[in-house]
C-alpha cells in the first residue's frame, strides 16, 4: 500500500524525462561516413570504354599496386596496365617504370606511349606533384619533369635521410642534421645545423604546398621537433618540441594544410603539434603507421597502420578522434591513396575507391 | 718449465693484443673487392667500396650505435638506390654505411640500438641498384664533414697484382697524339690523359677499378699527383683531397676508366713522361714514353 505514491512518482519522472529528451533532442552532430564507389581488380580487362573516356575531362587516377602499375577511370574502368621492372613512379600524366639499375629513365603517358627519356642514375619519386630523382649513393638530388628535363641537380656530399617539396621550394633533411631549403634552381635559400651532438640525424621533413610551413623531427635521446613559418624576412621559428619517440628510421608526417598543425608518426602513435602548446593533442595507436594523409573533409587526417594481422585505415579528427575503420586482413601488396573527398584502396589484387561524406 | 709456459701465454698475448691495437677496424666481411673509393661513378664519385660476397653476416668495422636504418620499399623512406642500409656511429666523429643489404631482424625490429665487433647487421643482399651480391661500405668523419677511404681504416687487404695504364695520349682542343709516338709532337700545351685502372681479383672476369694514387713526371719533375683519401665538399661541388681538390669532371674524362693527368707545357727536345699508378696494398705501375717536341 506505501509504495503506490512513490510508483506514481517514478512513472511522473520518466513521463517528463521523456517528454523533455522529445522536446529538447540533444544535437547528435553529422556523422562521418565511408560509401563504397567501386571494387575492381587489377587483373580485370582494359576498358575499351575507358580508353575513350580519357580524352574528356574525367579524372584518371595512376596506382601502383604490388607488380602492377596502370590506370583507372573514374568510374573504375582500368584505362591500362603494366607489369612494374623493379620498381615504379606513377603520376596523374605519365609514369616512368624502372629497372633497379637504370641508365636512363623512360618515362611513358598514361596508355604507355612513349613521352621522354631522363639520361639520369638514380630512383625517380615524386613530392607533391613535382618530379625528383634521388642519385644512386643518396647524396645527390635532381629535379626533373616528364618532359625529360633536369631542372636542377645538386650534389649534397652527404646523405639525404628525409626531404619534401612545397610550391616551388624544396626542403631536405641530411645526416649530419642540417636543414637546407633549396629555392626553385636548387640554390639554397635557408640553412639550419639542428643539434650539435654526432646524433643529429634529419629524420622528417615536411613542407606545406605553398612553402608557409616547414617542419622537421631530428636527433636522439631525445628526438625533437621544429616548426616554422614562412616570413617577408625569412622562416622564422615558431615552436620547439620534444618527442618521445626514438625512432632511427624515415618517420612518417606532414604538416596538415587545414589546421596547419604537425602531425608526426610517434612511439605510441602519433603526436599533433601545433602552434602553441594548448594545440597539441596525442593520438595512441598500437600499430606501426605506414601512411598519413590528410583529407579535405572535415580537418580529417586518413592514416594507414600495419600490424602482422593485417592492415588498417582509419580517420583522425583534428580533436583526435577516431571516426572510422576499416580492416584488411593478412598482408599482401598495399596501395592507398587520397584525394578530394575519397580514397583509393588497393589490397592484394583488388583496388576499391570509398567517398567520405558527412552526414 | 713455469717460465718456459709463461713466456708462451706472453707471446700468444702479444700477438692477440698486438693485432687488436694494430687493428682497431674490422672488415665486415671476407675482402673480395670490386670497387674502391673515389673511382668514376655513375654521377660523380664512387663515395664507397664494394665488396662481394654471396650469403655473408656484416659485422660492423667497429662497436658502434644505431643512427639511422632504410628497408627498400618502405613508404615512409626515399627510394634508395642504395637498397636496404644502415647507418652506424663510432664515437664522435666517424660513421660507417653499409648499403644493399638483407637487413637483420635485431636492426629492423630495433632490438637493440648499441652493436658489437661481433653482432650481425644484415647479410649481403642485392637490395637496390646492385648486380652483384655483395656490400657497399662508406665511412665518413664527421666533424671534417667528408667521406674517408675505408681502405685507410681497414687491416691490409693482399693483392699482388699491379694497377694498368694503357692508351695514354696527349690532347688538345683540336688534336689527339696516341702515345708513344715515334713522330716529333708540337710544342705547347698539352693535356695528358690515360686509362690507369687495376684489376679486381674477386670476379674470374675482367672487372676494372680504380687506383689509389696517380703521379705524372716530366723529366722526373712531378707535374701532377692525385691520391683518393677523402672526398670533401668546395664549394658546392665535390673534390677529392687532399691532392689539389679535384672534381670529377677535373679528374675523370666520360670514357670508362681514362683519367685526366694535367697540362704539361712541352719544350723543343727530347722528353720523358711518366705515368706512375699505385693501388692501396702498394702494387706500383710506371709507364714511360720518351718522345721529341719540336
Amino acid at each position: 500500500m506505501n509504495d503506490k505514491p512513490r510508483r506514481y512518482g517514478l512513472l511522473i519522472f520518466f513521463i517528463i524525462l521523456v517528454s523533455y529528451i522529445g522536446l529538447f533532442p540533444i544535437p547528435l552532430g553529422k556523422e562521418l561516413l565511408l560509401v563504397l564507389q567501386w571494387i575492381r581488380s587489377v587483373d580485370d580487362p582494359i576498358s575499351t570504354l575507358g580508353q575513350s573516356s580519357q580524352s574528356s575531362k574525367e579524372k584518371i587516377t595512376g596506382f601502383l599496386l604490388g607488380k602492377t602499375i596502370g590506370y583507372l577511370s573514374e568510374t573504375g574502368d582500368l584505362i591500362y596496365r603494366e607489369s612494374v621492372l623493379y620498381s615504379a613512379l606513377v603520376t596523374d600524366r605519365g609514369f616512368i617504370n624502372y629497372s633497379a639499375i637504370p641508365k636512363t629513365l623512360v618515362v611513358k603517358d598514361l596508355r604507355g606511349n612513349f613521352l621522354s627519356t631522363l639520361k639520369i642514375e638514380g630512383y625517380p619519386f615524386a613530392r607533391k606533384n613535382r618530379l625528383f630523382v634521388l642519385l644512386a649513393d643518396g647524396c645527390g638530388l635532381a629535379e626533373v619533369n616528364l618532359e625529360g628535363e633536369i631542372l636542377w641537380k645538386k650534389d649534397f656530399n652527404q646523405l639525404i635521410t628525409s626531404m619534401d617539396a612545397g610550391a616551388t621550394a624544396t626542403a631536405i633533411g641530411l645526416w649530419d642534421g642540417t636543414l637546407l631549403l633549396l629555392g626553385s634552381k636548387g640554390e639554397v635559400v635557408f640553412q639550419e645545423k639542428l643539434g650539435q651532438d654526432s646524433y643529429s640525424v634529419v629524420y622528417l621533413t615536411s613542407l606545406t604546398k605553398d612553402d608557409r610551413m616547414m617542419g622537421v623531427v631530428y636527433g636522439l635521446n631525445p628526438q625533437r621537433g621544429i616548426l616554422w613559418e614562412k616570413t617577408p624576412v625569412g622562416y622564422k621559428r615558431v615552436r620547439s618540441f620534444q618527442l618521445r619517440s626514438n625512432f632511427r628510421r624515415p618517420i612518417q608526417g606532414l604538416i596538415d594544410p587545414k589546421t596547419e598543425r604537425f602531425v608526426i608518426e610517434d612511439a605510441e602513435g602519433i603526436s599533433i603539434v601545433g602552434r602553441a602548446k594548448e594545440e597539441d593533442l596525442k593520438v595512441f595507436l598500437k600499430e606501426r603507421i605506414e601512411t598519413i594523409t590528410s583529407c579535405s573533409i572535415d580537418k580529417l587526417l586518413l592514416l594507414c597502420t600495419q600490424q602482422d594481422a593485417g592492415r588498417k585505415v582509419m580517420g583522425v579528427t583534428d580533436k583526435g578522434k577516431r571516426v572510422f575503420l576499416k580492416s584488411l586482413a593478412g598482408q599482401g601488396p598495399f596501395w592507398f591513396q587520397s584525394e578530394e573527398g575519397s580514397f583509393f584502396l588497393g589490397f592484394k589484387k583488388r583496388i576499391i575507391k570509398y567517398r567520405v561524406m558527412l552526414e | 718449465m713455469r717460465k718456459r709456459k709463461l713466456f708462451w701465454v706472453l707471446f700468444l698475448l702479444c700477438i692477440w693484443g698486438g693485432d687488436r691495437i694494430a687493428w682497431s677496424y674490422q672488415w665486415p666481411i671476407e675482402p673480395r673487392i670490386l670497387s674502391v673509393f673515389a673511382q668514376g661513378g655513375a654521377e660523380g664519385f664512387e663515395r664507397s667500396i664494394r665488396v662481394s660476397a654471396n650469403n655473408s653476416e656484416i659485422k660492423p668495422i667497429e662497436e658502434g650505435e644505431l643512427i639511422f636504418f632504410c628497408s627498400e620499399g618502405s613508404p615512409s623512406s626515399l627510394p634508395y638506390p642504395l637498397g636496404s642500409f644502415t647507418v652506424l656511429q663510432h664515437g664522435r666523429t666517424l660513421r660507417s654505411l653499409y648499403a644493399h643489404l638483407e637487413l637483420s631482424d635485431s636492426v629492423q625490429r630495433m632490438e637493440k640500438t648499441n652493436y658489437q665487433k661481433g653482432d650481425v647487421l644484415g647479410k649481403t643482399g642485392l637490395t637496390g641498384a646492385s648486380s652483384i651480391v655483395g656490400l657497399s661500405l662508406f665511412t665518413y668523419d664527421l666533424e671534417a664533414k667528408q667521406f674517408v677511404n675505408p681502405l685507410l681504416l681497414l687491416p691490409p687487404v693482399k693483392d699482388t697484382s699491379r694497377p694498368i695504364i694503357r692508351n695514354a695520349q696527349l690532347e688538345k682542343k683540336d688534336r689527339i697524339i696516341p702515345l708513344p709516338t715515334a713522330e716529333p709532337v708540337p710544342k705547347g700545351m698539352w693535356e695528358v690523359t690515360a686509362e690507369v685502372f687495376d684489376l679486381s681479383s674477386a670476379v674470374p672476369t675482367f672487372w676494372p677499378m680504380g687506383v689509389y694514387k696517380v703521379n705524372l713526371y716530366l723529366n722526373g719533375q712531378e707535374r701532377f699527383m692525385v691520391t683518393m683519401d677523402t672526398l670533401k665538399e668546395q664549394g658546392g661541388v665535390t673534390r677529392v683531397s687532399p691532392s689539389e681538390g679535384l672534381a670529377y669532371d677535373q679528374l675523370y674524362s666520360k670514357e670508362g676508366f681514362r683519367m685526366k693527368l694535367g697540362t704539361v707545357n712541352l719544350n723543343p727536345g727530347v722528353l720523358n713522361l711518366e705515368i706512375v699508378a699505385r693501388d692501396f696494398a702498394g702494387n706500383e705501375k710506371n709507364q714511360l714514353y720518351r718522345f721529341r717536341v719540336e
